[in-house]
């Protein structure tokens, strides 16, 4: 990157199982307060680019039209974005790359679902020809990759007890997230219901409605308000084929890659001791330990320790989700670019109850497909 | 206007239910059709790739890691291991089977790909990783172009350990 890029707006709504607001008002909440923060009018926007589920998944065809108004996107170009449940954090890193290319100097990125309005697990669960009827869902998809993270790892059970109660007791602190169990214990998430073996009910990510926006602008056009910008260090996505040779879904070569070009760029080489904090897509929560692995924050087979000693809960030396994560709340089309906001709220100190103490560098990531897709930014308090 | 209350409004309407359908064509490809038409006739064929020596099944047209198009078809035996598992062990709406049952990654001999499948005529939790399984096809008049020709993968009844799945 030859240019400085930065975040100088974020906003998101309240997620919830269902928010009694139209599509559009849920959008236009986020919108109002990511331009908001960045102390900006539509008319300062350059592109607009939009985060999404397929349109099957809440049953709005190419929303990006319906959704001019409320985007602020009248007259403007506006590029949708899909890849899974990564896609907020393509669409975050395809809006600084338009930034960086000069074809713009302020870029929208907004990103929400509304799950209540349409049936997912029906989208899922179609049968399609040619397929054995297998009737697993995302999470038959994903239980059998973490059963072969805990042979290889042989990491005792309780950690994903332990990952689902940390994520939870840290959404209490963030006013934005869905689940609110602040009673919540590891026995509570051991005795709760087996859904896909060996994932519990309250080791799964819930169905949310919500939305996010921020504001990516150059070094130009960055530090013109009080609040500080998120200067991006580092940024890079990779994906690699669901179905090829030799592939290993516990450790994805093009998540590793993607990390270590992301690093790179910011001149990372000992991410444990230099990110201060990492909101990462984790749906499930053995994926703590799968992604610290995969994204060198551990070494293979060592990430479910940082979970048992406490480290990557809130108030540990490697905090992961401060924010309650994806656990806590799981608009899938917002729910990338979620954990790339909530790393830049983090580092300019806006992060409200669940900021972490003298954050400096953060890490938000996200993943989708079945762990096809990977984006990751590194951001920081300072110029890169 | 009158003083007199008018009648009681209606409770507001939140939302409306507004099914929809779609309909799409699919077409299965050069590549996989060649494997689609082995199932027909019972057979699994696999194809390797003359770049990295690897093994598909399925195979597609083209090595998805070198983009070189796969050697001819070649039919695997249809044993394999499991390479790892779930159980599904709750009920949802449209499932087809009843809980609990077991998704499996199989790792078949002589393949470097995994394929998903059902595993039956075992207990759900006597599945173990590594375990031996073959496939059970369904009935000649329901053997089709599709993986619905296999009905599930049972245990051939021999524990070779947890051989390495290199996946």
């Amino acid at each position: 990157m030859s240019t400085q890029l930065a975040v100088i707006g974020v906003g998101q709504s309240k997620q919830a199982k269902r928010r009694e607001v139209t599509i559009g008002a849920m959008v236009r909440e986020a919108v109002a307060a990511a331009m908001a923060d960045a102390e900006l009018e539509f008319s300062d926007i350059d592109a607009v680019v939009l985060s999404k589920t397929p349109d099957l998944f809440d049953g709005v065809m190419n929303p990006e039209l319906y959704l001019a108004d409320a985007m602020g996107a009248v007259g403007l170009p506006v590029t949708r974005v899909f890849t899974g449940g990564s896609v907020g954090g393509h669409a975050a890193i395809y809006a600084a790359h338009l930034v960086e290319a000069g074809l713009a100097r302020r870029v929208l990125v907004v990103a929400y679902s509304k799950e209540s309005e349409g049936n997912f697990t029906w989208a899922l669960s179609r049968g399609l020809p040619f397929s054995a009827q297998l009737g697993a869902g995302a999470g038959g998809h994903f239980a059998p990759v973490i059963r072969e993270y805990i042979r290889r790892s042989a990491a005792p059970e309780h950690i994903g007890w332990q990952v689902a109660v940390n994520h939870r007791l840290n959404a209490t602190r963030n006013p934005y997230a869905h689940v609110q169990r602040p009673d919540i214990t590891v026995e509570e998430v051991r005795d709760s219901p087996m859904l896909w073996d060996p994932i519990r009910f309250l080791e799964s990510c819930p169905s949310s409605d919500g939305s996010c926006a921020v504001v990516v602008t150059s070094e130009e056009y960055a530090g013109r308000t009080e609040r500080p910008p998120a200067w991006i260090h580092g940024m890079a996505w990779r994906t690699e084929t669901g179905h090829f040779a030799g592939r290993d879904e516990v450790n994805p070569r093009a998540g590793q890659a993607c990390a270590a070009e992301a690093y790179r760029q910011a001149g990372i080489d000992a991410p444990l001791e230099q990110v201060d904090v990492a909101e990462l897509y984790i749906p499930y929560s053995w994926y703590e330990p799968i992604w610290l692995e995969n994204i060198g924050l551990a070494e293979p087979g060592a990430g479910w320790a940082l979970v048992d000693q406490g480290r990557t809960a809130y108030g540990g030396d490697m905090p992961v989700n401060p924010s309650g994560g994806v656990l806590s709340g799981n608009p899938t089309g917002a729910t990338g670019l979620l954990r790339f906001a909530e790393a830049a709220l983090q580092v300019r100190g806006l992060a409200g109850e669940h900021q972490v103490d003298g954050a400096r560098r953060a890490v938000g990531h996200a993943m989708g497909g079945a762990s096809q897709f990977h984006a990751l930014w590194v951001v920081g308090s300072t110029r890169r | 206007m009158s003083a007199e209350p008018g009648p009681p409004l209606p409770q507001p309407i939140t939302s409306v239910k507004s099914p929809f359908r779609m309909d799409y064509t699919y077409v299965a490809g050069a590549g996989r059709s060649v494997f689609l038409r082995g199932l027909a006739e019972r057979k699994l064929l696999a194809r390797r790739c003359p770049g990295c020596s690897q093994v598909y099944l399925p195979p597609p047209e083209f090595c998805s890691r070198c983009l070189t198009e796969l050697e001819a078809p070649f039919e695997l035996d249809g044993r394999g291991t499991i390479a790892t598992f779930c159980v599904v062990s709750f009920p949802f709406p449209g499932q087809t089977i009843e809980a609990p049952y077991v998704v499996a990654h199989i790792h078949h001999h002589g393949a470097d790909t995994r394929l998903m499948h059902l595993i039956g005529d075992v207990a759900p939790d006597e599945v173990r990783i590594g375990m031996e399984v073959e496939p059970v096809w369904v009935g000649e008049d329901q053997l089709t172009t599709s993986m619905t020709s296999i009905r599930h993968y049972r245990p051939t009844g021999v524990a070779i350990g947890s051989e390495s799945t290199r996946a």
